[in-house]
């Protein structure tokens, strides 16, 4: 079966809601959600990694963790990582420096409530790159909260929410700053 | 999550099998920062 068909296809049936990540290793992909918790669609997903036994990362959004903690429990029980996408998912282009600090610290501190890691791979919400707060690079749309690129991803224009609709075709890059 | 989260899991629930098989294999993205 042809991969890139499949991926096209894949794309074209949720160009919002998922990010995939191609890396050095050839077979190796990962996948990714953003915006949840969320009540409805979560466990769905979550359902569907475990009938397949494939593990992913969830990119959360503060307030949404506090409305549904019991979600976050089980993400990080099943095996998958938790990262920050800020607390109110509001973009970071108008905010300023404090406050996306407070986005991602505030967050940052929720995560830890439930996989005792004392920081987390940061995406930024809307597609934003929060270039005050997080150092990114060219291409990358993932960043860690370390400001360290963590994945490269391209973004493609298929949505109107543009960090929904993400595909990735360049291997991390060895950026650091 | 988004409307089209629940197209996802259905979407990945046929053809997250069929890459499997190609061999291709998925992962959580590794460690968060230290």
């Amino acid at each position: 079966m042809n991969w890139k068909l499949k991926k096209h296809d894949l794309l074209g049936l949720l160009p919002e809601a998922l990010v995939l990540t191609r890396t050095r290793d050839h077979d190796l992909r990962y996948l990714s959600f953003d915006d949840g918790p969320d009540p409805e669609h979560t466990p769905r997903l979550l359902d569907t990694l475990a009938r397949h036994n494939v593990k992913a990362s969830f990119f959360l959004v503060g307030e949404k963790i506090e409305q549904y903690p019991e979600i976050v429990q089980r993400i990080v029980a099943d095996g998958h990582m938790i990262g920050n996408h800020s607390y109110s998912h509001w973009s970071f282009r108008n905010m300023n420096l404090r406050k996306q600090l407070d986005e991602v610290y505030r967050t940052d501190a929720l995560l830890r409530l439930f996989d005792n890691r004392p920081h987390h791979r940061m995406r930024p919400p809307m597609a934003m790159s929060a270039r005050s707060c997080c150092c990114i690079s060219p291409g990358a749309s993932a960043v860690s909260s370390t400001g360290r690129t963590t994945a490269s991803t391209t973004r493609t224009d298929r949505s109107r929410h543009s960090s929904r609709a993400c595909a990735t075709i360049r291997p991390p890059p060895a950026t650091s700053c | 999550m988004h409307d089209d989260s629940d197209k996802a899991a259905e979407a990945l629930d046929v053809l997250l099998p069929e890459w499997l098989d190609q061999g291709i294999r998925f992962g959580a993205l590794p460690g968060n920062a230290p």
